[in-house]
């Protein structure tokens, strides 16, 4: 008797705690990942833009990413342009604008042997890639560039997304850090990849 | 009629005391402080018992048929403290250490898992500053039990960064039993169990209460710890106690840079009362833990590349930005832990003792990565409620002959596991429903024991997956398309069910007083966690990308140890050797190609390695012990050394995390009385750790770091203020401030661990002294 009664205190207060604690709104599920990457070529001579994807829209694990190839034509100038998005949900969510308007903590590389340009040391590359955008302090973002193809060989483009917050206050994401990347590699970077992938790239010669 | 002998301060029994009615020597009390004294006549007795070190006592009792006496007994006021005098539980047949009094003092202001780490055969994985659990003889995590006041601590025990969620300050004793201990603790202690038992309530009206201060040097910050126990006189038998810690630690410095975002914020709260009438006893508890821990900001898992570039750097890229602060930012983990139960002891007619225990316990882990300003939430949070039930029937002492007892137990326990999972793609949701039964025999000679235990744990569980993890589990062919009932509807429901059995034989010989060996074998089965059968996703740890097994079976240890134990006035010594033989091992390691390389995945954030989890058939042998010896009454030295091997049966080749041999040794030097301090003491001591030298290095990802030395000291004595002991201390880590780092750190890829650190403890007990 007395040991049903005990049990039966010790449920209601295990009940209460529960109650305490238990009553999230929050899911947890604040993640922010990015499964696809989406580069859109628009010819600056005029002319229909053309999209290469790299796609991995189950995430991490499970099936492989789907890679499409950069196929361009000597000679030719685009904007390129950069869009990410998250297709684990639905509607997939659009990645882009966050980046955009934390562009102060976010910057975008473009190395590989098809690359020339500020963070690829690869001289007389196909893709000769330079900003054409910035963010509120005037340093490049990356989400917009021109790229000219030069009648070279293809190879590889890739684009790294790193995100560069703040440590202890003080802003990491300085002037240099292109020259960083040409100098060292990515990974003397401060900050850590939010993306970080490889796209084949055909060059045509006329 | 049975007689029930206790020490009248504290209430417990009192074994081994001469018993009289009317003068007439009927027996000894056993070691629980009873004695059945049948074939007395009715009427008016005089019941005495008798022990050297107590003053007699005596109880003029009207006896009937049934009745049962409690004769409390003062202790002797000339005597000095006498090592264990209250009834000793049975010795565990495994290698044992049990920490309590001056040695857990000593502890004190260290989380649970370095608190535990100077035990011989006992190291810690660490993640971070806060960030330890335990590792016994190369086993931890799920393969290791945590026991708070006997209920089995359950959280999120899997992942590497996982840190239990324990209050050292609420132990009185902590025990760490090193070996396979599934019949007694739950078929998944393979490695071993450690056992935090709280204080017991006061049993005399009165008060009692402590209060710790810490402070430290390096982890800047300190802990406030306080408890105060108080038993009613006007309500015999009711007592009750609170008690509740703080700590604020700040990031600590490696001998050239700081640790960034590695501090510390921890609070807990405990309330417990209990009523006791006659030979039962009642007990209700309620912990809370709550903590900040920062992560540190020298971590680069997010990829690969970073990883490994980062190896080959001499210290943190971006190190000058480094700060020993208290600040705690992204990345970092907020986790809540509460522990409610509720005990019930009743004698059962003189047959024995029955205990039922309900608990239930809430664990709340919440994780936070670097993420972008839009983001405010956690990547991952994790809450598990558990409902436990035990009923345990432990048979009175059964006199088989003068020198032969019996003394065994039975029990049933039952558990009922909820998991809610949210976050990024990692672990499903489950339900879970377990029982088990057990029994456990124990023959007690003049100069032997032998104990024999057998134990049978049911588990289903039931894993909710999301279709679209289901899903990606069928693409990376974890999981068969018809799988899991088919895999229909959302969440796709898959169960697993688990019988596993545990079993125990010892034996203990007592060579001379004070020399004993002990014996054991065991064999415990582990059955797989959800995230051993369903991780899908880079692991929140390691730049790798980490799938399960969902179709695991339970692992199965064969473990032989032998310890043997010296006891002398001067000398306490002990050794313990063991093989553990574990079939199906849950091992997460390297995938590896049909080309004998391993496979790399590419993934968003760049090309990772694969691990998956996979049974192999392992072993696992070693030794450790030590000594302690008093050559010269003010002089002690001490001495300890533990080694581990493991290895893949099939391949020869070793396992990770299994720490590297080490070797400690102290000196320490006494004074009873220095001017107005008592018990002062200064000890050095000195920890030799090799390299580890069998390593894997594809799944260690890289070299084991090189062998290292550290010194240590301390001074510590008593000062008496208004009749009242304050105990000071004044400890020392890493006194050379050498740069070092642990092959068992996830920091060790990253950073050195922490400098030189100075620690000031003082202790201060109010009221009643604490019966001890």
């Amino acid at each position: 008797m007395r040991i049903s009664k005990l049990l039966l205190l010790a449920a209601t207060t295990a009940a209460l705690v529960t109650a305490c604690g238990g009553d999230d709104v929050t899911t947890g599920n604040e993640g922010e990942v990015i499964t696809t990457i989406t580069l859109t070529f628009t010819p600056t001579g005029g002319g229909p833009p053309f999209t290469a994807v790299w796609d991995d829209p189950d995430g991490d694990g499970g099936a492989a990413p789907t890679i499409d190839t950069i196929a361009v034509g000597a000679g030719a100038a685009y904007r390129m342009t950069v869009t990410f998005q998250n297709r684990l949900v639905d509607p997939p969510e659009d990645i882009t604008t966050e980046v955009r308007d934390e562009g102060v903590q976010h910057q975008l590389f473009f190395t590989g042997t098809a690359v020339d340009g500020p963070a690829s040391d690869h001289p007389g590359a196909a893709l000769a890639q330079a900003y054409a955008d910035a963010d509120a302090n005037g340093l490049p973002l990356g989400l917009a560039n021109d790229l000219t193809v030069a009648p070279a060989a293809g190879g590889d483009l890739t684009v790294t997304l790193r995100h560069l917050p703040p440590v202890n206050g003080t802003a990491v994401k300085t002037a240099d850090l292109a020259a960083t990347v040409k100098a060292s590699g990515v990974d003397a970077l401060p900050g850590q990849s939010d993306a970080h992938v490889t796209f084949p790239v055909a060059v045509a010669v006329p | 009629m049975d007689i029930h002998a206790i020490d009248a301060a504290t209430q417990e029994g009192l074994g081994f005391a001469s018993v009289f009615v009317d003068g007439d020597h009927v027996g000894e009390t056993d070691d629980q402080g009873h004695l059945t004294a049948p074939g007395l006549c009715p009427g008016e007795r005089v019941i005495s018992v008798d022990r050297d070190d107590y003053q007699e006592g005596q109880r003029q009792v009207t006896l009937t048929a049934d009745r049962s006496v409690e004769v409390g007994l003062a202790k002797l006021a000339r005597e000095v403290v006498i090592i264990e005098d209250t009834a000793p539980p049975a010795v565990d047949m495994r290698a044992t250490t049990v920490l309590s009094g001056e040695a857990l003092d000593r502890t004190r202001g260290k989380g649970l898992a370095e608190a535990v780490a100077d035990v011989p055969g006992v190291t810690k994985l660490t993640s971070g500053s806060g960030l330890a659990k335990p590792i016994i003889r190369g086993q931890f995590g799920r393969r290791l039990l945590l026991l708070v006041d006997g209920i089995r601590h359950r959280s999120q025990e899997w992942g590497l960064d996982h840190a239990p969620e324990i209050d050292p300050f609420v132990a009185d004793t902590v025990t760490v039993v090193r070996g396979a201990a599934g019949v007694q603790y739950g078929p998944d202690a393979i490695g071993g169990a450690i056992l935090v038992e709280p204080a017991p309530l006061l049993t005399a009206p009165g008060y009692a209460g402590q209060v710790h201060l810490i402070g430290i040097s390096n982890g800047r910050g300190g802990a406030v710890a306080g408890r105060l126990q108080g038993a009613s006189a006007r309500w015999p038998g009711l007592a009750a106690q609170v008690e509740g810690s703080y700590r604020r630690l700040a990031s600590p410095w490696t001998p050239s840079y700081p640790l960034d975002n590695t501090g510390t914020d921890e609070w807990n709260l405990g309330a417990t009362a209990g009523y006791r009438r006659g030979a039962a006893t009642y007990k209700l508890a309620y912990l809370h833990y709550q903590a900040r821990l920062g992560v540190c900001s020298c971590l680069r898992i997010e990829s690969s590349e970073d990883f490994y570039a980062q190896l080959a750097r001499p210290e943190p890229l971006g190190v000058e930005l480094y700060r020993a602060d208290f600040a705690i930012d992204r990345p970092y983990q907020g986790v809540g832990h509460d522990l409610a139960l509720g005990r019930a002891a009743v004698d059962v007619h003189g047959l024995g003792t029955l205990t039922a225990t309900y608990a239930f316990q809430y664990d709340l882990r919440r994780e936070y990565e670097v993420v972008r300003d839009a983001t405010t939430g956690p990547q991952f949070q994790f809450r598990l409620a558990t409902h436990d039930l035990d009923v345990a029937f432990a048979h009175r002492l059964l006199h088989l002959t003068d020198h032969l007892h019996l003394r065994g137990s039975v029990g049933v326990a039952a558990v009922d596991q909820v998991h809610h999972y949210g976050g990024l793609p990692l672990v499903p949701d489950h339900d879970a429903v377990g029982a088990a039964v057990f029994a456990s025999e124990r023959l007690q000679g003049s100069a032997f024991e032998i104990e024999a235990g057998l134990r049978y744990d049911y588990l289903t569980r039931t894993a909710s997956l999301e279709r679209i993890d289901f899903l990606r589990l069928v693409r990376s062919g974890q999981l068969a398309m018809d799988a899991c009932g088919g895999g229909q509807g959302d969440p796709v429901a898959c169960a697993s069910t688990f019988h596993t059995v545990s079993a125990s034989l010892g034996a203990l010989g007592q060579l001379t007083p004070a020399w004993s060996i002990k014996l054991d074998l065991s064999t415990a089965s582990r059955p797989p966690n959800p995230d051993e059968q369903y991780l899908n996703g880079t692991a929140p740890t390691f730049p790798v990308l980490g799938l399960g097994k969902p179709d695991l079976g339970a692992e199965t240890t064969y473990a032989a140890t032998a310890t043997t134990s010296y006891q002398g006035e001067r000398l306490t010594a002990q050794a313990s050797v063991y093989a553990n033989r574990i079939d199906d091992y849950i091992y997460f390691a390297p995938a590896i190609g049909p080309d004998g390389r391993p496979i790399f995945d590419v993934l968003i954030r760049g090309t990772f390695p694969r691990f998956t989890t996979r049974p192999i058939d392992a072993a696992f042998w070693g030794a450790d012990g030590g000594f302690a010896a008093t050559p010269l009454p003010w002089l002690e030295v001490g001495a300890q050394v533990s080694a581990v091997r493991a290895h893949d049966r099939a391949t020869g080749g070793a396992l990770v995390f299994v720490p590297p041999d080490r070797a400690r040794g102290s000196v320490t030097v006494r004074r009873a009385a220095l001017g107005p301090l008592t018990d002062a003491y200064a000890s050095v001591d000195l920890t030799a750790v090799a390299r580890q030298d069998r390593f894997d290095p594809i799944a260690d990802l890289a070299p084991p770091p090189p062998a290292y030395a550290l010194v240590g000291a301390e001074l510590g004595a008593t000062v008496t203020v208004d009749e009242r002991p304050l105990k000071l201390a004044l400890a020392g880590q890493n006194l050379t401030n050498a740069r070092y780092r642990d092959y068992t750190s996830l920091v060790r890829y990253f950073a050195d661990q922490p400098g030189w650190q100075l620690m000031l403890r003082v202790s201060a007990q109010v009221g009643a002294t604490p019966h001890r």
